[in-house]
């Protein structure tokens, strides 16, 4: 039997704006395998979050999925997310496939206790009673590490700390043993002692029950010491993606290249950073033809103008969408 | 030894405040005793999690906030109780750049306006010169003289954090404080930032306070580093010292704790004390005691003073 959890294939997610319409998601696919973490990295509006929103089906107008499939093996059935109807997608979300968010905050109730809303989604998926959902969402605050959990599952969101409110988004995200769990930026409004807390508990999590991850972050360090798999993303496309080690020290696409080395690292005292020219595109036009990459490109060539780059094997299992790569490879380019 | 631009002693800064109904007033001290100084043409990286009153601090020393006691120094004379046209006069010499420059600008200024604000607050130049000086500014600082007449949410973050910059370029300070200046921006353009922030610096030789909450920015930037915790400066030393051989176990923690960015280092590099243990109100004893790995009891009894353990390097624990 195949190990493949997930399979995400040519999504497009569009938003229509008045006199404009912004592909936020411009044909992105990837696989993911059970067990596997899988860290999609970009900065603001690369589409990383519109990608993970998409496959949770969150997506509200003005955008629309117009286009892609994301095929889930669950246990023995194989659905497509993407056309579920929305009873179905009541019964996977949450249950077979959870997410949690950047903003704790935003995304618990504020007017019921943290205990409470763990328990509700134990009720509905698992049909647990009122007491045995109860006893189990005190063991799932102890299990994220949150101390005299039976008094705390009393609490409201606000009596707790951010890190500690991230612990409970975690506690309700994992209470079902969701087969994948989509992380966005999890860990990027916290202190960095904290973060440390909260990516061993995601770590822990993945080994303990063979669950899947989709780790989206702009952050580097955390891609590096989580993810198995990395994607990196640029103006709604992916433009590199391959095992953590290659992407690390090995990177292909140019931006690649860049976006690691304009990270400062300890220890290394350079009179200057190397950067990147100009800054990642806010909306994109549809007319140009081109790498997206190409105005901040340092390497770039004429066809770079002319024609889009497709995702190519480069080296074994390690894709990219660039001319460039792909002439040290194929000289007929 | 070069000369001292600033220095702060034992400053105190609290916020009182009181439960709904309540009599008692409750004190939440956000800086708590602090001292250093700042020479000519030096970074002294502060570095500190949130909540542990470093944009406090920063405010303190600019006096926009009324520090409670403790003194304040700059260009050696006391500032602490300065008041109208002197105070004008001393926080031409000191400027401030934000970690949200759109919140920090008059949305309906243009940006020539915005530049050009802190010339005419202070009486200087002429109108034609200013003209001049603003759009030289705004080519220092990697814009063009056309963006003049924009308004600055039509600017990109990091474009709007150049603006920010070439305001506070403006006057010409000696000491520029920094709070999170590239928190809020994508790694690419926070380099881009970074390496601006470093050329003005060698080109008019002023003096920078870094504020972050990213101990390998502020390295990067820093010739020294303070490391505060609950309002306290809890470590203090040249960036090498502070980063190869810390001492405080805060800030091998902080150190420790860093993602690094390399799968090769995976294994020892998260390993911090999983035990968050939070508390309320103002502890006995050391600050961090509650989450140090090796508080005994003297660390409950004793506050740790600052003292000095090496070349120029401070730390506030009984053992370091």
């Amino acid at each position: 039997m195949s190990n493949l959890l997930l399979e995400v294939e040519n999504l497009h997610t569009l938003f229509k704006l008045e006199n404009d319409s912004v592909p936020a998601v411009n044909g992105v696919s990837f696989s993911i395998e059970k067990g596997e973490v899988l860290g999609i990295v970009g900065e603001s509006g690369s589409g990383k979050s519109v990608t993970a929103l998409s496959l949770m089906r969150l997506i509200d107008p003005p955008g629309v999925i117009t286009a892609g499939k994301a095929i889930f093996h669950d246990d023995d059935k194989t659905i497509d997310l993407l056309s579920l109807s929305s009873r179905e997608l009541q019964r996977i979300m949450g249950n077979r496939i959870s997410i949690i968010f950047q903003d704790a905050t935003t995304s618990l109730n504020p007017v019921l206790s943290v205990g409470f809303q763990i328990a509700e989604t134990l009720r509905v998926h698992r049909g647990l009673s009122r007491k045995a959902a109860k006893v189990r969402a005190v063991y799932l605050l102890q299990r994220v590490g949150i101390a005299n959990a039976g008094k705390r599952a009393g609490n409201y969101p606000h009596e707790f700390s951010g890190g500690m409110r991230q612990r409970v988004l975690i506690a309700m995200a994992i209470a079902c043993q969701p087969k994948l769990l989509i992380a966005d930026e999890p860990t990027t409004a916290l202190d960095v002692t904290i973060q440390a807390q909260i990516l061993n508990l995601l770590r822990e999590f993945s080994s303990d029950f063979g669950m899947s991850t989709i780790l989206i972050t702009h952050d580097l360090g955390v891609i590096a010491q989580l993810a198995d798999k990395v994607a990196v993303m640029y103006a709604g496309r992916i433009v590199e993606t391959g095992g953590v080690n290659d992407i690390f020290h090995n990177p292909q696409h140019p931006y690649t290249q860049a976006l690691a080395a304009s990270i400062p690292r300890l220890h290394e005292y350079p009179e200057r950073l190397p950067t990147i020219e100009g800054s990642p595109p806010r909306s994109r036009r549809e007319d140009f033809l081109g790498c997206s990459f190409y105005p901040r490109c340092s390497t770039r060539i004429n066809i770079c103008a002319e024609k889009r780059p497709p995702l190519t094997e480069i080296l074994p299992r390690q894709f990219a969408a660039c001319w460039i790569a792909q002439k040290g490879v194929f000289a007929d380019v | 030894m070069s000369e001292t631009v600033l220095e702060i002693r034992d400053l105190t800064k609290n916020f009182s405040s009181r439960r709904m109904y309540g009599r008692d007033k409750i004190e939440n001290i956000a800086v708590n005793g602090v001292s250093f100084s700042v020479s000519a043409a030096e970074t002294l990286g502060i570095v500190g999690e949130s909540g542990c009153g470093k944009s406090t601090l920063a405010m303190t020393i600019m006096r926009l906030y009324e520090p409670d006691s403790g003194k304040i120094y700059f260009e050696g004379a006391d500032i602490t109780q300065l008041k109208g046209r002197e105070l004008k006069l001393v926080r031409r010499r000191m400027q401030l750049i934000f970690q949200d420059p759109l919140a920090a600008f008059d949305p309906r200024l243009r940006v020539d306006q915005i530049i050009g604000e802190p010339l005419e607050i202070h009486g200087l130049g002429t109108s034609n010169s200013n003209h001049d000086h603003t759009a030289a500014l705004l080519r220092r600082v990697g814009l063009y003289a056309e963006d003049m007449q924009r308004f600055p949410s039509e600017f990109s973050g990091g474009q709007q954090q150049r603006i920010g910059i070439a305001r506070a370029l403006a006057l010409k300070p000696r000491l520029l404080i920094c709070d999170e200046p590239v928190s809020a921006l994508d790694i690419s353009v926070q380099a881009q930032i970074l390496n601006l922030l470093r050329d003005i610096q060698d080109e008019f030789g002023f003096s920078y306070i870094f504020i972050s909450h990213n101990i390998v920015i502020t390295a990067f930037m820093s010739t020294r580093i303070g490391v505060m915790y609950l309002g306290k400066l809890v470590e203090i030393g040249d960036t090498e010292l502070i980063t190869k051989s810390p001492r405080h176990p805060y800030t091998q923690a902080l150190l420790a704790a860093i993602p690094e960015p390399d799968p090769s280092f995976r294994e020892n590099s998260i390993d911090v004390s999983s035990e968050h243990v939070e508390f309320e109100g103002s502890p006995t004893g050391c600050v961090f005691r509650m989450r140090c790995p090796v508080a005994r009891d003297v660390c409950a009894a004793e506050e740790p003073q600052l003292r000095t353990i090496g070349d120029g390097h401070q730390a506030a624990c009984h053992f370091a």
